[in-house]
């Protein structure tokens, strides 16, 4: 059975260019790149020219420093537990504050779980039912101590998008030295970005998102932001990221960002395109349900919606056996789903969480995929309706 | 499917005869990083996923968590709190998989729903199902599915009912499956870590003083106990009372916080009596008590000889030939005529 893949969000394949990238790589450029003779200086180079890359796709000037690491998580980690330690050994008796939304990726909010063991004050900040984030609330939440506030790009479940820019300002505005980190595994590679427009402390991304290899992820840090490492040992990655680096990881991230900016305007204008269609073909094709998140500001690839009377599990089972790859709330290892905290922070009632579904398209999804996707949600939500368990 | 080789063979045999076949997992517990291995642990669940994949067909995990705590394990500590011993295997089968569950494959196109049991079903010309007993008698389950019904019967396959245990393992081992034929039997309650199940009470109960008094038959207090549900009828071990003969406990009073002992003299009884009866064939009830049966009182007891007449309201009175040790308000009663079950309950 053919099968089509609505589920961008969770990872995207391998773009072919950036897999030849790859292939070359581990082929071609097999030394440590911290090894003082030929091999290791053409490793080398690879990676400070992907880093120089990363930096210029960011518009990051000449004031930062990218950071490769082995994910979007590890990015997160880094950044967060990585100032508030740089924080605690400068100023060894005040235990720092640190602000984020209820509607962050489990990295931030278990990083922040975490952090609360070691004596850290967090505060969450909540959002209304279209998933604005309560910039009163944020801004009121700010303390004396507050060091850190982390405010996602978008939010991966419903693709609302956050007003970086305008809350960056406003936090800076009460005060300049809070650090500001923003968690930009959805934003980079599905939509344009540039910390000319949004100058972010810290930012993290991951390269399985925009069709590069997974196990590799980088942050970004801004000149003059002071964080400690987390992971501890060789002097690799300007002394933050210890560990022999992923030389085709590192390049399949520039590679990615390469092809993605190559055909930008032309990618994110089809992309929006085809999420519309998805959205207003759906809505004509079955009654009894709601989109999720914000109606307007969110990245046009993702589409999760609530069906009436049906088990998103249920359906998403359905789906796979029909060929269709979606996701709902977020699965355990062993692939269990358990109820969105991101929807539950919207305020929805029980029945819309159970039953919502996030589909996101991407690069190879085609009009005849959403068509037939389209036909078979309909054939499985008819069916779940008809027969209740 | 659990991941051990029961389950994993009866996927195998059913796609082997060319069913079209789903694997589904129950998601019970959600695992600290600390718990310790049981049934629906993470690494099991992956054991399944590994056998579907590797058979070709999907798998699915359903999150069943709330439903667990819900009807399974909220149930358990108060059935113990109240001075009885459950078998929560019982509710988990007859609400989780062969109500809630059996529903759910439904939903996914599913006509059967197959489990790894090991108990048998057949079908008469009439058309009426029969329950049996599996044909490796050491390892047979029927006692935890008297709660099938006719309905349900209809829908469920047992695909290792007629394998013993080491065949079934064969047919592991011949499918590739070398280390999950070499998984141990579950012997523990999933739900409890190494089976300190009154630790398990105890963190969910919220009052703190559960101490109480250990009297004997006439009524003298010979000790002191901490909490009932320590305590199971039959149980000898642990008492802290010292004597000549042994003490059993052979009574729980919730009512009065009081465990009764006496010595084994004490703790034998002619009768039974079963509340909210399930007969597997509700054709038969009218030939009840005349037909020669016997009954387990517990998963592990034998059949013991006895008859059963039916009273009001699904209650059923049985009635051994010779008495019978242990009986233990909680427990599920399970009347077989020969290898058939006809039907059980718990006992009151």
């Amino acid at each position: 059975m053919p099968r089509i893949y609505l589920d961008y969000n969770a990872t995207t394949p391998l773009d072919p260019v950036v897999l030849e990238e790859v292939v070359n790589t581990l082929k071609n450029f097999q030394g440590n790149p911290s090894s003082v003779y030929e091999e290791g200086r053409a490793a080398r180079i690879l990676i400070e020219d992907s880093r120089d890359f990363v930096k210029s796709f960011l518009d990051a000037g000449g004031g930062g420093e990218i950071v490769f690491t082995s994910s979007g998580s590890e990015s997160i980690n880094l950044a967060i537990i990585g100032a508030v330690y740089a924080y605690k050994r400068l100023n060894k008796n005040k235990p720092p504050h640190i602000i984020t939304s209820q509607v962050e990726h489990h990295a931030v909010l278990n990083t922040f779980k975490f952090l609360e063991t070691q004596g850290v004050e967090t505060s969450y900040i909540g959002i209304n039912e279209f998933g604005e984030l309560s910039m009163d609330d944020l801004l009121q939440s700010i303390k004396e101590n507050t060091i850190l506030v982390s405010v996602m790009g978008a939010n991966n479940e419903t693709g609302t998008i956050f007003p970086l820019r305008q809350i960056l300002k406003a936090v800076k505005n009460v005060k300049d030295s809070i650090l500001f980190h923003s968690d930009l595994v959805q934003i980079i590679g599905k939509s344009g970005f540039s910390l000319k427009d949004i100058p972010l402390d810290l930012c993290s991304f991951s390269g399985h998102k925009f069709y590069a290899l997974k196990g590799c992820g980088a942050l970004y840090i801004k000149k003059g932001v002071k964080i400690d490492p987390i992971i501890y040992g060789g002097h690799q990655e300007r002394g933050l990221r210890a560990g022999t680096e992923n030389t085709a990881g590192i390049v399949s991230i520039a590679k990615g960002l390469g092809v993605f900016r190559n055909n930008m305007d032309d990618e994110l204008k089809r992309i929006s395109n085809f999420g519309g269609v998805f959205l207003d073909k759906l809505f004509s094709a079955i009654e009894g349900i709601k989109l999720n998140g914000h109606p307007v500001n969110r990245l046009k690839n993702t589409v999760n919606v609530s069906f009436d009377g049906v088990k998103a599990e249920s359906l998403l089972f359905n789906l796979d056996l029909y060929g269709i790859s979606a996701s709902a709330g977020s699965a355990c290892n062993a692939g269990a789903i358990s109820l969105s905290h991101v929807l539950k922070a919207h305020g929805y009632d029980i029945k819309r969480i159970e039953s919502a579904i996030r589909f996101s398209i991407g690069r190879f999804t085609t009009m005849d995929d959403i068509d037939y996707a389209i036909s078979a949600i309909k054939k499985g939500v008819l069916k779940l309706r008809t027969n209740p368990a | 499917m659990s991941g051990g080789v029961d389950s994993s063979v009866s996927a195998v045999i059913l796609k082997e005869r060319g069913y079209r076949v789903i694997g589904v997992s129950m998601h019970l517990l959600s695992a600290g990083p600390s718990s310790a291995k049981t049934c629906c642990s993470i690494n099991d669940i992956l054991d399944a996923k590994k056998v579907c994949v590797r058979l070709g067909i999907p798998h699915f995990v359903i999150n069943l968590e709330e439903e667990f705590k819900t009807f399974v394990t909220d149930p358990f500590v108060s059935e113990y709190i109240n001075g009885r011993t459950p078998n929560p295997c019982i509710l988990c089968n007859r609400i989780l998989k062969f109500d809630i569950l059996l529903k759910r494959v439904k939903e996914l196109g599913a006509e059967f729903l197959a489990t790894g049991h090991y108990a048998r079903i057949t079908k008469n010309k009439s058309g009426k199902y029969f329950l049996l007993k599996s044909k490796d008698i050491l390892k047979d389950q029927s006692y935890v599915l008297y709660n099938l019904t006719q309905g349900s019967l209809r829908d469920i396959v047992f695909p290792v009912g007629n394998f013993d245990k080491e065949y079934t393992r064969k047919i592991a081992l011949e499918a590739g499956f070398s280390q999950i034929s070499n998984k141990k039997d579950s012997v523990d309650l999933c739900f409890i870590s190494g089976g300190n199940y009154a630790g398990f009470i105890e963190k969910q109960i919220k009052f703190s003083e559960n101490k109480g008094f250990i009297k004997n038959l006439t009524g003298d207090i010979l000790g002191e106990h901490n909490g009932i549900f320590n305590y199971t009828v039959g149980q000898r071990k642990g008492l802290g009372l010292p004597s000549k003969s042994p003490f059993y406990v052979i009574k729980i009073s919730a009512d009065t916080n009081e465990i009764i002992v006496g010595n084994l003299e004490n703790c034998y009884n002619s009768e039974l009596y079963i509340k909210d009866f399930n007969f597997i064939n509700p054709h038969g009830i009218s030939e009840l008590n005349k037909m020669d049966l016997t009954a387990k009182i517990r998963y592990s007891s034998p059949n013991y000889k006895c008859k059963a007449f039916v009273l009001e309201n699904d209650a059923v009175k049985v009635l051994f030939d010779e008495p019978v040790k242990f009986i233990t308000p909680g427990q599920s009663a399970v009347l077989y005529s020969g290898l058939k079950v006809v039907g059980g309950g718990i006992i009151s």
